[in-house]
């Protein structure tokens, strides 16, 4: 446990590494509870037990890796949810049966829009509403720029897992983001269709 | 990185599918890499949805730079630690 006492070094690396990537660990808190006020709950405990345990960080590897795995071990133990993840991921698989013919359907509505600029909160809501195992491995990944090796070890999976969850989670993505261009009025369902003919 | 031993000779439509969000992700060894470069510089089809998905994902990373954790969070975290005898 790192007290007043502990060396100043030691106190300053916390607060510089740690304290540094606050807003990335609550990210990864959002896509685990999808819940603000439970996300900031994860990311206090979080912060408590990586300060008592900042002896057994070690110095030059990832700062955010080890915090996203503190993060990971204090919502499952919160929540007591790992079974039910279980349950989501199949819930999640079923729902991303796409078909060639959708792809392109799906691409041929999206493609004009991905250059826009506010499209920041449609993608922000579309990863929200993903399954929590989707969610998990697109905030890692996508947004938090970790490996496959690295979202393995957060999540306490396969990395072949991570690689068919991640395929998952972005055509779903995907798929959310072009419907929310049509029921935004940004493309018509015609003009969809359209696009997406070879 | 994701060693492909499979990956001697030049990749068809169908390996360079398969590959292409380890590409994007990094995932691949150099040699797969470029065989899977050398595939889409060369059909247009696969250079086509390469792009798609690529510019998908840099739409998706920037999300990361609209900054979401509310500020009295910062505030009440680090009054936890505080209580646990941080003094930063």
């Amino acid at each position: 446990m790192m007290t007043d006492t502990a060396p100043a070094a030691d106190r300053a690396a916390f607060s510089a590494l740690a304290l540094g990537v606050m807003d990335d660990v609550y990210r990864f808190a959002r896509s685990l509870t999808r819940d603000p006020s439970d996300a900031e709950d994860v990311v206090q405990e979080t912060y408590l037990r990586a300060f008592r345990s900042w002896h057994t960080f070690q110095p030059g590897t990832d700062v955010k890796r080890w915090l996203f795995t503190i993060a990971r071990n204090v919502f499952l133990r919160s929540r007591e949810k790992s079974q039910r993840e279980v349950a989501l991921d199949d819930d999640g698989a079923a729902a991303v049966e796409a078909t060639q013919a959708q792809e392109a359907w799906v691409r041929g509505g999206l493609d004009p829009l991905l250059d826009r600029s506010d499209l920041g909160p449609a993608i922000d809501a579309a990863i929200a509403a993903l399954p929590a195992s989707f969610r998990a491995v697109v905030t890692l990944v996508d947004i938090e720029d970790q490996s496959y090796e690295s979202t393995a070890e957060v999540l306490g999976i396969p990395v072949g897992t991570v690689r068919s969850r991640l395929f998952r989670a972005r055509k779903l993505l995907q798929e959310r983001l072009a419907q929310y261009a049509i029921d935004a009025g940004l493309i018509s369902a015609r003009q969809k269709a359209s696009r997406s003919t070879p | 990185m994701k060693h492909d031993p499979a990956m001697k000779d030049a990749v068809d439509c169908t390996g360079a599918m398969e590959r292409l969000f380890d590409l994007l992700d990094e995932e691949l060894d150099e040699g797969t890499v470029q065989r899977v470069k050398k595939h889409l510089g060369g059909c247009t089809h696969c250079f086509d949805r390469a792009d798609f998905e690529r510019r998908f994902l840099s739409a998706v990373a920037a999300v990361r730079a609209e900054g979401p954790m509310p500020g009295a969070l910062r505030a009440r975290v680090m009054a936890a630690l505080r209580a646990e005898g941080w003094v930063g």
